[in-house]
């Protein structure tokens, strides 16, 4: 395979794996603080955090793992696991917020729909999250496009090595740097059609969704 | 047979504010009588019937189905209550679905299912849209769709919270004779609406709400002089 295709397929699988990583937390903290008054505190400050600067959240990553840090016996700088880590942490606060907003709407309609139509709180909760799907995806996305679309993270604690933390993004840098627009350009399309078409495909998810 | 269901002082504060919205309620509720409750916006109508109907638990007072509490047991109580929202919510699936959910969660066989989906959707005249996502339908098809979904399970009380706003003549009909048919089944049947003439038309007695307080309650033709005369007291 050439380089530029492993090149694609591992900034897929790392942004992928951490999107699924911080779906994980996300989402169930997220429903967690949609049934809760007293946790709100905790979505606003989730809410507050959806922007905050991938090259910051390497930074205090990058001081975590390195030998001297305290997370240093773990050997991940360097690594994809490290890059996998950092954006899982990255895309947190939006898909928590996104799926907080999108929960709290749905949450109260539709655990009262089915309890007042005979539902179990475990039903209720089903019928919630079924019906929150396709906004929670929609929730999920926006964390994929922004982890792989990001380079802050990806450079800091991926170092950018060839063969092992190479993606999409530093490697537009380094072909930017290195005057290669050509590789660089090209690699950037392929960005935007990815990011592009996840979103496409989903809504095509979600349009089947409906009709059911 | 309907629970007789009765209200001692009953209360209920929404977390986070200060005021009562529905204050000291007491009232009793008989099977195979229709009662109407009438109020103006933000009187406590809808606070009350969903009190009522098991969906919010009251901060202060006594709620009881038969002389029991039914929050010892909530769903098996709910289970034999019929709550329509005053908008309705429909679940993002077919008609058909929104109708077989109920029956769904309470593992009732598919054949069966069929059958009573097929007895209520000619009942209600919506044989049409059962294919239809429900998502996409006109505000009172969704009613409609609401109040057939909740009756699907021959409920023992009926509670609906503004069941006509949106419902054209002929449906209005419909409705009306479901809601006798069910009093004389010997259901619980209780109606909130700003409508004062439905109610009118349909229940026998009739409570009226003001800031969340029980102002008068009665049979339905003295409850209506007394209102146009302004004398309503408890
Ligand atoms: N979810 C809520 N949170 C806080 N206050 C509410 C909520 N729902 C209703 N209220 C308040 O409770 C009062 C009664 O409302 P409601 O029962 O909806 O009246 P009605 O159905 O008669 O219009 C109003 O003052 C309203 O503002
Ligand atoms: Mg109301």
């Amino acid at each position: 395979m050439n380089e530029l295709t492993t090149i694609i397929l591992r900034s897929i699988a790392i942004s992928g794996t951490a999107t699924l990583l911080a779906s994980a937390w996300s989402i169930p903290l997220a429903y967690l603080l949609s049934g809760s008054y007293r946790l709100r505190h905790i979505a606003y400050l989730l809410e507050a955090l959806v922007g905050i600067p991938t090259v910051l959240v390497g930074l205090l990553l990058y001081m975590l793992l390195s030998n001297a840090g305290p997370l240093g016996f773990l050997q991940l700088l360097y690594t994809p696991q490290a890059i996998i880590i950092g954006e899982a942490l990255l895309i947190t606060p939006l898909i928590t917020a996104v799926s907080y907003q999108t929960l709290k709407e749905t949450r109260t309609r539709y655990t009262e729909l089915a309890l007042s139509l005979g539902a179990t709180k475990q039903q209720a909760a089903r019928l919630v999250i079924t019906q929150s799907l396709p906004n929670l995806l929609a929730a999920i996305v926006m964390g994929y496009s922004r982890a792989i679309g990001e380079l802050g993270v990806a450079l800091i604690v991926g170092g950018n090595i060839k063969g092992l933390t190479r993606t999409i993004t530093t490697s537009i840098a380094l072909y930017t740097a290195m005057g290669e627009y050509e590789n660089a350009i090209m690699l950037g399309m392929v960005l935007v059609l990815l990011t592009i078409g996840i979103s496409l495909l989903v809504r095509l998810v979600r349009k089947r969704w409906d009709i059911e | 047979m309907g629970y007789r269901i009765s209200l001692d002082n009953v209360s209920y504060k929404y977390p986070g504010q200060n005021r009562y919205s529905v204050s000291e309620i007491s009232i009793k509720f008989n099977p195979g009588i229709v009662y109407g409750l009438i109020g103006s916006n933000g009187a406590g109508k809808t606070t009350l019937l969903k009190i009522i109907a098991l969906i919010y638990k009251p901060n202060k007072g006594k709620l009881l189905y038969n002389n029991s509490d039914p929050w010892n047991n909530v769903v098996f109580y709910r289970r034999s209550i019929a709550y329509v929202h005053e908008k309705p919510i429909m679940i993002r699936a077919s008609v058909y679905n929104n109708l077989a959910y109920p029956l769904k969660i309470r593992g009732i066989s598919k054949e069966e299912i069929n059958k009573r989906i097929d007895r209520v959707s000619r009942l209600f005249g919506i044989q049409d849209l059962l294919g239809k996502n429900a998502k996409t339908l006109s505000t009172g098809e969704k009613q409609i769709i609401g109040i057939a979904r909740a009756l699907i399970y021959d409920p023992e009380v009926i509670v609906l919270d503004e069941p006509f706003s949106n419902l054209d003549y002929h449906k209005r009909r419909i409705l009306l004779d479901v809601i006798d048919s069910q009093a004389s089944q010997g259901k619980t049947i209780i109606l909130a609406s700003h409508d004062t003439l439905m109610i009118e038309k349909i229940s026998s007695k009739i409570l009226v709400l003001e800031n969340g307080k029980a102002l008068c309650f009665g049979p339905t033709r003295q409850i209506i002089e007394k209102l146009y005369e302004y004398s309503c007291n408890s």
